[in-house]
């Protein structure tokens, strides 16, 4: 799981061009939307689109995003039980 | 029609110093046939967590209408007019390289929606909380010009009282060697991003330069090009080196009476399809500090010239032609 929270922040820093943050920066447990990272609607798109190329997860359920996308651990979590790639 | 059209405040990002006149008396010479546009301090103008989603083009364009806004210590204009010839090429190459290397799924949202034309306008108008007319000429090399007689028009028959007039091009290295491969002997390519504010006035001021005259002619016959030039003191031309591009000119002029002084800009911005638009800011300047360095003249007269009318004139490909009279009151 350390892992995969480690590729994720790489992967999240390089698709929403964090150019300012480094992995450690970003704490895992906390929220990516609002307070935490501060991303916003088009991030969450982005997000999407990086679970689906990245990991062959298609999420068809808008109401699961909130819970999947709270934090870098939540997202690591659904991606380690929901991955097809 | 009788208000006149005066020039409020200008800046430029371009292969000089940006947001800057640095260029009046130590300008950056270049060997290579392309230069980069030097990025200015984008911080002092965007928050980060808003830039790091916007391609250099879009934060350029942001910068230099920005800090034209401020110089004319305005916060919301009534209109924001832009040109570009190609938008944002920088984001549309990364959306094709994309979309062939991954298909037609998976694609990266921010790329497609900041690679359309009017995304530079619309981005300025966001920013600064405009919901004003809002209009975006692409139109090759006359982009500007064609933003410019917009703004012009509507100032001159008071629809509008302010406008940020733009033109903003960006140029990749992949482009650059597209354009060196199809013209050779192209000397100098660079970036462009210039915004100005212009204000409608009843009179003008004393010092104050006045966009006096606007004209897009489309393959007009040479003795109606002439027509519409009388008698300039000074004129600034769109000459870039290439002998195809250059003797256009060369061939107007001749037959324009009244020996005009003749003022270059390219040699030292590069060209782009915005490039008039740095033509118009470089007049502009020269107006108001009333001087004309050395390296601007293609033909230097004997001692010196104060100059108080600039006339524009550039053309593409030798069919669309442009006319901008500047006067200095």
């Amino acid at each position: 799981m350390e892992t995969l929270i480690e590729t994720l922040k790489n992967q999240i820093i390089d698709v929403l061009n964090l150019e300012d943050l480094k992995p450690e920066d970003i704490d895992a447990e906390a929220p990516l939307f609002g307070e935490g990272l501060g991303l916003d609607s088009i991030d969450a798109l982005e997000l999407i689109v990086l679970m689906e190329r990245e990991y062959g997860i298609k999420l068809s359920n808008p109401a699961e995003g909130k819970e999947i996308f709270k934090s870098v651990a939540s997202v690591a979590d659904y991606v380690s039980k929901n991955r097809k790639k | 029609m009788s208000n006149k059209c005066i020039i409020k405040s200008i800046a430029q990002v371009s292969c000089q110093q940006p947001l800057s006149d640095e260029w009046l008396t130590s300008p950056i010479l270049y060997d290579e046939s392309y230069a980069a546009a030097i990025e200015p301090n984008f911080k002092e103008f965007i928050n980060p967590i808003e830039a790091r989603r916007l391609g250099r083009v879009l934060k350029r364009a942001l910068c230099t209408s920005l800090s034209a806004l401020r110089q004319a210590g305005l916060n919301n204009p009534d209109a924001i007019i832009t040109g570009t010839g190609m938008g944002c090429l920088e984001n549309s190459e990364k959306f094709l390289l994309q979309l062939a290397q991954l298909g037609e799924s998976c694609l990266k949202p921010t790329l497609f929606m900041q690679s359309t034309h009017n995304t530079i306008s619309s981005l300025i108008g966001i920013n600064i909380k405009c919901h004003g007319y809002n209009n975006t000429y692409s139109q090759k090399a006359c982009s500007f010009e064609s933003a410019l007689l917009d703004a012009w028009l509507q100032l001159k028959a008071g629809a509008i009282k302010s406008v940020l007039v733009g033109s903003h091009d960006e140029v990749t290295p992949l482009f650059a060697k597209i354009l060196k491969r199809n013209s050779p002997d192209f000397k100098l390519v660079s970036e462009t991003s210039v915004a100005s504010v212009l204000v409608a006035e009843e009179s003008a001021q004393p010092n104050q330069i006045e966009v006096e005259n606007v004209n897009i002619l489309y393959r007009p016959l040479r003795e109606e090009l002439i027509r519409h030039i009388t008698e300039p003191a000074v004129v600034m031309l769109g000459l870039n080196g290439n002998e195809s591009n250059d003797r256009h000119y060369c061939e107007l002029l001749g037959k324009v009476s009244g020996n005009p002084i003749m003022l270059h800009y390219k040699p030292i911005f590069g060209d782009n399809f915005s490039a008039s638009a740095i033509g118009f800011y470089a007049a502009t300047r020269l107006l108001q500090t009333g001087k004309i360095p050395e390296f601007m003249y293609h033909s230097k007269p004997a001692g010196n010239v104060i100059p108080s009318e600039i006339t524009l004139i550039n053309h593409y490909e030798g069919n669309t032609w442009s006319l901008i009279k500047l006067k200095k009151h």
